[in-house]
């Protein structure tokens, strides 16, 4: 499921990021590559989703968050 | 001799607090990642070479996509200090470690600062500093910016890698 429909609070991990060739490596430089584990720190309402990624916080936004495919844990 | 510094690594790790205890300067330190967005120079004296030390923003890559990592990225490139510091997050080696590799391409002399080596082991984080060093080919300094540990070290290697710099190119030329 992408990244933006993960619930506050739950950790997630990275399937892949669907999208370009740019957004794909911009993502993996920020940390969010395949098998990273994520904390959704906040998300709901409007706005950027705060996740926690290799010990640094990262708000991320909607649009990018729908393209980052990611599982439960 | 003049000799330039640059003081480059991810945000959030440090940077500004090294910069403040190299240059006895007091840019304002935060803890938040995103602090520093220009560049900001001070200098220091050690054993009889002035050192002029350039803060630069934080960023995750060379290959710029914010206004900020793009004023570390052209500085350097564009200017070539003699010598580059990447300092890193000892706690969190993983993610510091791309920025490492992509300078060490860049084929800069490079020193890698190993910083919040105090949170590292109080995460049970243990470093072979002397295998990261010849496995990267830099020297290698541990510090802890905040009690000011390690900064001599830092100064000296700042200084000897500078010298030797210049010894290598004479030698060529």
């Amino acid at each position: 499921m992408p990244l933006a429909f993960a619930l506050e609070g739950s950790m997630v991990r990275v399937v892949g990021v669907r999208g370009g060739f740019g957004v794909g490596r911009r993502m993996a430089e920020l940390g969010f590559t395949p098998n990273a584990i994520l904390k959704i720190v906040k998300s709901g309402g409007l706005g950027p989703i705060l996740v926690e990624v290799k010990g640094s916080r990262l708000a991320v936004g909607r649009g990018v968050a729908m393209k980052v495919m990611v599982e439960p844990l | 001799m003049r000799i330039s510094v640059a003081l480059a690594g991810n945000p959030n790790v440090g940077k500004s607090v090294i910069f403040n205890n190299l240059t006895g300067g007091h840019q304002h330190v935060g803890n938040w990642p995103g602090k520093t967005v220009e560049k900001k120079e001070g200098y220091f004296e050690h054993k009889g070479h002035r050192v002029y030390v350039v803060d630069l923003p934080g960023t995750y890559s060379l290959t710029a996509y914010s206004p900020e990592e793009l004023i570390a990225r052209s500085y350097l490139i564009e200017e070539r200090p003699d010598v580059v510091v990447d300092i890193v997050d000892a706690s969190n080696l993983e993610r510091n470690l791309y920025l490492t590799l992509q300078l060490i391409e860049l084929g800069v002399d490079l020193i890698l600062d190993l910083n919040k080596i105090d949170l590292a082991e109080s995460a049970g984080i243990a470093i072979d500093c002397e295998r990261l060093s010849s496995i990267l080919g830099v020297p290698v300094v541990e510090t802890v910016a905040p009690k000011r540990v390690g900064m001599e070290e830092l100064k000296d290697l700042i200084v000897e890698l500078a010298v030797s710099k210049v010894a290598r190119v004479e030698v060529k030329g």
